[in-house]
């Protein structure tokens, strides 16, 4: 904790006098007054750190999970060669204390949505949050947070030379989770397997498919007949089915060092395999490449060369390679081949090693997967996918490309530079000076018309791009919750909190409640017409918990039994509604336990928060999909991978699309806003300009723009199991 | 050290240099890196936006930056500046001589030069740079008379400023070809010929994405031309700006304001006045509605002129390190010509005079 009180002359109250609803300089003494959270010490959370500092906030409490990287040290001003591998939060602070003149700061090294470490009262500490986030669960965690405990939050992101903020406050503007976000892209499992035309299809299939099936200990064998092909071709199927049970034998071979089998001899093996056996069974499917075949036939494969293959092979074990191969020129196929052969003899060896380390070690236990697992900064795994993607993409025609083209594809990599980062915490910056002209109290319509009329969304429209040349930042007025939004307008939010008993047995204490107390406080608070009537899920893992047919639980104590804890949320529904067919709306509570609230005559009791539910007709049923985002993000996932039959390429879902009102106000004046029906998908960087520009009408009438916005850097890595 | 330039210029990129700067490699490319290595820049005063545009600049590779700044560090310096410290302030001096180490110590491949005053020889001291910005400089004879220079010798020229909440940036590059990327929007093809006041299309050719061979990218050479500062001063009309109603209507108060503080003469005693700012509306043609209120032109001139404001400057200083580090780089269209910043709407319009 670093606290700095020393004096000295400033500038800021003066300017801040440009807020005219304050008399002098109570602008700035809320500002001294102001406690912020500040999510993210990376690209956006530096520049905005330096900015909230110079600022003179009064307190500012810093959260990353990560730990500094060389290729952050091109934006991240705060840090230098010396810090990498140190926690971002903790050095982002160390960092500013020279220049800090005013501000007490706090660092935390740790995951946002960790409910044990930032619990919700925690959270409530703040006056409001401002996000600098790289990926869309951690902004739709916080953005969640703001709903439960009604604070208002700075929403902004960067990709390259894009960037957006937005102010939200819950109840009278958008949340984050009103408008949709773009989703990763997928691609069908046959385009991957069987039809590939584009190296992105190469790529997917060496890191996803090829990587993960050669290391990995997971052996069950593929017999799952309810996948989803993206085909209907029985015997395509057959033949990727059977391709994936061969590698996996093959797979034995690296595993099996009790055989003769050398490396050299099994990387022969897997190269005559996947280019040149799996080539040809591929060919032999006649429907796939013919004249009225569904795939190009620019990219009918050809099976690498046999002799190739052996040639290369046996040249190698007489001489080393001293070829300097450059990561950023592309490499010819001999190579490609080279390369692969090295790298797939490290990572075999590599392998081979993890997997007696594990056998060998006391606790044998077969859950434990032994996994090297595909890293874009393990050179190893990446030039092995690169490699072999770039093997595949030469048997079918595609173009070859470099390691480090490859590297951003398989990374998942998005551009981020300094500037676009300090605009944009520029921009966020500002934004918060108007969070502090209107009270804490949000609801009255006084406040409505003062902070809405005030804040816009912004994105940067000039910097690198041709068109639209008369602004460099566009800016919106921020819009009203869309009505069918999940997280902020079909459910009421609070808290339920548990108070121990006072009695010095902590949480043990609250033990004694069981689900019924829960339902019967619940009816009596909220006016349902009786128990049976509601019912109650929890929605972290999905569970029904109560309705009027399943009253099993009604006995089981909530934490113990039920293994609800902090952070769980429970979702309430009216299920029978009223005489007049009106329902309670839905209400989410977050459950928390607290040693406050000690009731008199001490014994734990259960708080229910103190909001009306009002009567709503009754709402298309609340999807699951919608509402178990926040802590259940591998259920997606999965769901992508098995169900729908396609294969999950950006494997951090950190791009999103973001609506606006684009200029809807400018361009065309004479159309009115009708609520948020049109919307058409048209990215930020969107290919009218230069056609308005020269008098070319565009295609289609924008009402509504999108823009395409990604966290400012990457790095995350989901184990696809 | 000397020597160094010309070596590095020829030189690639090392392994180092290509995994430091990976994540602008990806956007402007290897060869634009190549080029922001080789180049000279000269930035005039260390306030505020001196600082943003520097710690952007250096971060970002440049080859060498030259900062020239005689101010001595007072208390306020601290609202914007963040290479200095309490104990800097304490012990007192020259704000360039604190700065020079934290400078130096963001990125050790870039060649930092400190100095108090330029060369009495103004022209020979410029002509050694590629590019020349100027921060914190209020007398517009100052501007003019560097201006000259640098439009003669074909040195591009940034120059900006921060008045509390408000921000300006006047670009000078002389004549400049920029070519940019951008996605062929279906059958059309982008037009040759005049796009607006100072820019025209003057190349178009198509070309096929390596990675998706469906997309088809053209490629467009734009040609902009530049008026000096003073052309500029005299020929500003706002009303030859193809702004929307909507724009129009929306015009921030702080560009007349900002134009009027850059036109009018400061030492005389009407300097920003009702009268002067009336003027100004005339003279740059702005509607006969538009005005400007007594009390945002009391707040402008008690309050916020020659004021900086961190997050001002980082918005300002970001624009045109990105704008110099695109015109070094030879990649995207640059700024043309003048842009004001209001920090209470987050307007930044861009005025092509």
């Amino acid at each position: 904790m670093i606290e700095a009180v020393t004096q000295r002359r400033s500038n800021v109250p003066k300017i801040l006098n440009a807020f005219k609803n304050n008399n002098t300089s109570q602008h700035f003494s809320k500002l001294r007054d102001t406690k912020l959270l500040l999510v993210g010490a990376g690209g956006i959370g530096c520049e905005l750190l330096k900015d909230l500092v110079l600022l003179q906030y009064g307190e500012i409490h810093v959260v990353d999970l990560d730990t500094i990287d060389l290729s952050n040290l091109n934006r991240q001003f705060l840090f230098r060669h010396r810090d990498i591998k140190t926690p971002k939060s903790t050095t982002a602070v160390k960092a500013v204390e020279y220049f800090n003149t005013n501000t007490k700061l706090v660092a935390y090294q740790g995951n946002i949505m960790d409910p044990e470490i930032f619990t919700i009262d925690w959270f409530n500490q703040f006056d409001f949050f401002v996000n600098a986030l790289d990926n869309l669960q951690a902004r739709r965690y916080v953005n969640k947070m703001s709903q439960f405990l009604n604070k208002k939050l700075l929403e902004s992101g960067t990709s390259g030379f894009d960037g957006y903020i937005q102010p939200m406050v819950p109840h009278l503007t958008e949340c984050f989770d009103c408008t949709t976000k773009e989703l990763p892209k997928t691609f069908p499992v046959c385009t991957i397997r069987s039809t590939p035309s584009q190296p992105i299809h190469c790529i997917v299939w060496a890191k996803d498919f090829l990587f993960q099936q050669l290391f990995t200990s997971d052996t069950t064998i593929e017999n799952n007949n309810n996948h989803n092909f993206g085909s209907t071709d029985p015997k395509e199927i057959e033949r990727i089915k059977n391709e994936t049970n061969e590698l996996k034998s093959l797979q034995l071979e690296i595993t099996n060092t009790s055989t003769n089998n050398n490396i050299n001899q099994i990387i022969q093996h897997l190269l005559t395999k996947l280019f040149v056996q799996d080539i040809k069974k591929l060919l032999s499917i006649g429907t796939l490449y013919n004249n009225n075949s569904r795939s190009n036939n620019k990219n009918k494969p050809s099976p690498l060369s046999q002799e190739l293959i052996n040639d290369t092979i046996n040249k190698m074990k007489i001489n080393s390679n001293n070829k300097i191969l450059k990561l950023n020129n592309v490499w010819d196929i001999n190579d490609n081949l080279i390369r692969f052969i090295e790298v797939a003899h490290v990572l075999i060896k590599r392998y081979r090693k993890l997997l007696s380390l594990a056998s060998s070690s006391e606790n044998n236990n077969k859950d434990n997967e032994v996994c090297i697992e595909f890293d874009k900064d393990d050179q190893d795994t990446l030039e092995f996918v690169a490699t072999a993607a770039n093997l595949r993409s030469f048997v079918f025609n595609i173009p070859i490309l470099s390691i480090f083209d490859i590297k951003q594809i398989a990374g998942n990599i998005i551009p981020a530079i300094a500037t676009t980062n300090a605009i944009v915490a520029g921009l966020s910056s500002l934004s918060s000076l108007k969070f502090l002209t209107s009270s804490s109290t949000l609801y009255s319509d006084k406040d409505t018309n003062d902070i809405t009329s005030n804040l816009s969304i912004a994105f940067t429209a000039k910097a690198g791009k041709l068109g639209n040349n008369n602004k460099y930042i566009t800016t919106t007025q921020v819009t009203k919750p869309n009505q069918n939004c999940v997280v902020c307008s079909t459910v009421m939010r609070g808290l339920l909190k548990i108070a121990e008993d006072g009695n010095g047995n902590g949480a043990d204490s609250c033990n004694s409640i069981v689900l019924s107390d829960l339902i019967d406080n619940l009816v009596s608070k909220y006016g349902y017409t009786n128990a049976e009537s509601i019912s109650i899920m929890d929605i972290n893992s999905g569970r029904l918990l109560y309705d009027a047919d399943f009253d099993d639980l009604l006995n089981k104590t909530l934490i113990r039994d039920l293994k609800i804890s902090n952070g769980n949320i429970l979702l309430i529904t009216d299920e029978d509604g009223n005489d007049a067919g009106k329902f309670r709306k839905p209400l989410e509570l977050y459950f928390q336990i607290c040693n406050d609230n000690i009731n008199a005559d001490h014994k734990p009791s259960l708080i229910l928060p103190d909001i009306e539910l009002p009567l709503v007709k009754p709402l298309k049923s609340i999807s699951m999909d919608e509402t178990t985002d926040i802590n259940d993000n591998k259920s997606q996932i999965k769901e992508y991978d098995e169900d729908n039959g396609v294969i999950d390429i950006d494997d951090s879902d950190d791009e999103l699309i973001m609506d606006f009102n684009g200029d809807a106000d400018e361009e065309e004046e004479e159309e009115e806003e009708e609520g948020n029906t049109t919307k058409h998908s048209i990215l930020y960087d969107d290919e009218t300009d230069i056609s308005a520009e020269t008098g070319i009408e565009p295609p289609t009438k924008k009402t509504r723009g999108e823009i395409r916005q990604s966290k400012d850097h990457e790095d995350v890595i989901i184990d696809l199991d | 050290m000397g020597d160094k330039k010309n070596i590095m210029n020829n030189t690639e990129l090392t392994k180092d240099e290509i995994e430091l700067y990976d994540r602008q490699i990806r956007l402007w490319g290897i060869s634009a890196q190549q080029r922001m290595r080789s180049s000279k820049v000269l930035l005039f005063n260390l306030g505020g936006l001196g600082t943003e545009i520097t710690k952007n600049l250096v971060l970002s590779g440049i080859g060498h930056l030259t900062i020239v700044d005689d101010h001595d560090i007072v208390d306020e310096d601290l609202d914007t500046q963040f290479f200095l410290s309490l104990e800097d302030l304490a012990i007192g001096g020259k704000r360039v001589d604190k700065a020079k180490h934290r400078i130096q110590d963001m990125n050790p491949r870039v060649k930092i030069d400190v100095k108090y005053n330029l060369l009495e020889n103004l022209e020979k001291e410029l002509s050694q740079y590629d590019l020349v910005i100027l921060t914190e400089v209020n007398d517009k004879l100052d501007i003019i008379q560097i201006n000259e220079i640098t439009h003669s010798l074909n040195i591009p020229l940034y120059v900006c400023g921060c008045h509390g909440l408000y921000g300006y940036i006047f670009v000078d590059l002389i004549k400049f070809d920029s070519k940019d990327e951008k996605l062929k929007n279906g059958n059309f093809s982008t037009k040759l010929g005049k796009l607006s006041n100072n820019r025209e299309v003057i190349e178009v050719t198509d070309k096929i994405d390596d990675l998706d061979p469906t997309k088809i990218f053209e490629k467009i050479v734009t040609r902009n031309y530049y008026k000096t500062f003073q052309q500029v001063l005299q020929t500003a009309r706002v009303s030859d700006i193809s702004f929307t109603k909507k724009q129009m209507k929306r015009l921030t108060p702080a560009a007349p304001v900002i134009f009027a503080s850059l036109f009018d003469d400061r030492s005389q005693k009407d300097f920003l006045s009702m009268a002067n700012i009336c003027k100004i509306i005339k003279k740059l043609n702005l509607p006969q509605e538009y005005t400007v209120s007594k009390e945002f032109l009391d707040n402008f001139k008690n309050n916020q002129l020659n004021l900086e404001f961190s997050p001002v400057c980082a918005v300002i200083g970001g624009a045109v390190a990105q704008d110099v580090i695109n015109i070094l780089g030879k990649r995207e269209s640059p700024l043309n010509n003048f842009i004001i910043f209001d920090g209470t709407t987050l307007e930044m319009p861009i005025f092509e005079f």
